[in-house]
């Protein structure tokens, strides 16, 4: 056969598409500290809350809500797998968990598998700050990594020093995902259209009277 | 290769609602068009348009392995000198791409030839890659068609396979969508790649392209102030590379879907480079870069713009003298000159078969009629069936 076996006809409906559902708004709390990141930042791994509280009685509120968030974001940004056995094939047998998304979100994912988030690392927002950020990890036990260990969500192996705790930890994962940043302009892109546009109720009188409903831009 | 009559699904356009096709009548006349299907035998498909479809492409990204190493070269396709490095880098790189398409005349009989490659910003992706598929599969449940009919269509299943594929090396990055205002069809192409990258497990996010930001790292931005790692745009390279944002392009490492390295194959300076390194090739039509060349070798001749889209612009030659023009925006950077090899006729249509590849593979065919022999914007889209 030459032709896709089969497609989900659910996802391809657009009726009833309940945009609102997938969350786009969240603004993941990471922020880069400007350029001054040379500093050693100390991080640390920890794989609960209660982990993190320990080691930092005095941020033991943030301990609980950077925690959270970096579930959140592993839910998120971490990859997915059509079926259980290819996530675990990478993760490690009992690492993953399978979702199914409500039906009557129109960007469901039936069913996916996705690994668990695999401690976090929390550091300081910048030196001297009581301030947390962290970043969700998780472990690589098997499969194509060259070596097994936690690693950030776009792949980058944390090292610990021999205290166990993590030098430079604001090297790690903030870039890759949802860096926030400030926009200085916009409309840098698209201005060949728009020029063509303004001027296409003159020059394009050949074609069907009702142009204005679009011109298409692809070929 | 036939044209057959067929019933309309009688439900269609309540079908099209339900998903979200709502760009099959433009500008008042139909676009899609089920009236009739196009058959063609299995040896058709594989022989005369997959196979030539996998060579053409392969021998188009040798032309970009040239024209990059060559000023001479990137200089016959107009390329912004200041953005030679951005294109000839991104070559070098091998930033991946995800798809494209070969626009055939093929008449069933002779040797599919090459009108142009959309490689940059090709449409007519959804109702190739599925509205088509399930026009085959309703007619075929309800008995119209027969059941051993199949369809050169795996391009869904190609493009979520290719997305999985690049997203590899960005784990955890939003891959943002982007298109111009103001066109249902455009932004209809992009709603469905985001569908299919979500098949594949990528978050997404869509945005204008004229909403894409700059930050003060040289870094473009969404909406919501955050980078942009990696986008998908339908939008010319060859209007992007003159606009104010192209210098921020070598300051940052995002990645461009397709990337700056399509700029020369959707190019129609293509044309020519592929007939000087490869002469002669079956699937190739003559083509030059010069009006005295065209003169000299050919009676008949079609001038197209270096950059055009739907058939804008193009202008056909008889003896030296111009018979048929198609007006439009385009033309300023110059034209190229290639062969009359007029569309095939099927009863009064004229019909061109676009063939598409993604990841480098032959991954389908659309066909689109016309009543004259320069195929635009407002063709009919029909669909097709293998059947032997």
């Amino acid at each position: 056969m030459k032709r896709t076996s089969t497609i989900n006809l659910h996802r391809m409906r657009k009726q009833f598409r309940a945009r609102s559902l997938a969350p786009l708004s969240a603004a993941i709390g990471v922020i880069l500290s400007g350029c001054s990141s040379e500093e050693n930042l100390r991080g640390y791994v920890f794989n609960t809350a209660a982990d993190c509280t320990a080691r930092l009685p005095q941020q033991a509120n943030q301990c609980e809500y950077v925690y959270k968030e970096a579930l959140q974001s592993a839910s998120r940004y971490a990859p997915r797998y059509g079926n259980n056995e290819d996530c675990e094939s990478e993760f490690g047998e009992g690492n993953c968990d399978n979702y199914t998304r409500p039906s009557s979100s129109y960007y469901s994912y039936t069913n996916y598998s996705q690994p668990r988030m695999s401690g976090f690392l929390a550091r300081p927002l910048y030196k001297g700050s009581t301030s947390l950020v962290a970043e969700p990890l998780l472990r690589y036990d098997q499969g194509s990594r060259s070596g097994f260990g936690r690693y950030t969500i776009d792949g980058k192996k944390v090292e610990l020093n021999n205290m166990g705790e993590v030098d430079h930890a604001q090297r790690y994962g903030t870039r890759s995902f949802s860096t926030s940043s400030h926009t200085l302009s916009r409309g840098g892109f698209g201005q060949t259209v728009s020029r063509m546009s303004s001027s296409r109720s003159s020059s394009w009188s050949s074609g069907s009277s009702s142009r204005s409903g679009g011109w298409s831009w692809g070929g | 290769m036939f044209r057959h009559p067929i019933a309309e699904r009688t439900d269609w356009r309540e079908l099209a609602k339900d998903f979200g096709f709502n760009f099959h009548t433009l500008y008042g006349q139909p676009y899609w068009d089920e009236r009739a299907y196009y058959q063609f035998s299995l040896n058709q498909i594989e022989q005369h348009l997959e196979a030539p479809s996998a060579e053409l492409h392969q021998m188009c990204l040798h032309v970009v392995d040239r024209v990059v190493q060559s000023e001479q070269w990137l200089e016959k396709f107009k390329i912004p000198t200041h953005h030679w490095d951005t294109i000839r880098r991104s070559w070098e790189r091998q930033d991946p791409s995800l798809y494209s398409r070969l626009d055939f005349a093929y008449d069933g009989r002779n040797p599919a030839k090459l009108y142009e490659n959309n490689a940059d910003t090709p449409t007519s992706l959804y109702e190739s890659g599925f509205w088509q598929w399930l026009w085959l599969e309703d007619n075929v449940d309800q008995g119209r068609l027969r059941r051993d009919c199949d369809q050169f269509n795996s391009l869904q299943e190609k493009l979520i396979a290719r997305f999985a594929d690049i997203a590899r090396q960005r784990q955890g990055q939003v891959l943002h969508l982007s298109c111009c205002r103001d066109s249902d069809e455009d932004r209809g192409t992009v709603t469905y790649l985001e569908d299919c990258a979500r098949d594949a497990g990528i978050e997404t996010e869509f945005l204008y392209i004229d909403e894409i930001g700059i930050d003060a790292q040289n870094r473009f931005t969404d909406n919501n102030d955050r980078v942009i790692d990696w986008i998908f745009k339908l939008y010319p390279w060859e209007f992007m590379l003159r606009e104010e944002f192209a210098d921020h392009l070598g300051g940052n490492e995002c990645q461009w879907l397709e990337p700056p390295w399509k700029a020369i194959l959707s190019n129609k300076a293509l044309l020519p480079a592929l007939w000087a390194l490869f002469p002669d090739h079956p699937n190739l039509l003559p083509a030059f870069f010069t009006e005295e060349e065209a003169r000299t070798h050919l009676r008949e001749y079609v001038r197209k713009p270096l950059f055009s889209r739907e058939g804008a612009n193009i202008t056909i030659f008889r003896e030296g003298r111009p018979v048929r023009k198609a007006d439009g925006p385009y033309g300023a950077e110059g034209h190229i000159f290639q062969a009359y090899h007029p569309l095939p006729r099927f009863d009064s249509h004229y019909t061109l078969v676009g063939s598409w590849l993604v990841d480098d593979q032959p991954a389908g065919i659309s066909l689109r009629e016309d009543q004259g022999p320069i195929t635009q914007d407002l063709s009919r889209y029909l669909p097709h069936v293998i059947l032997d």
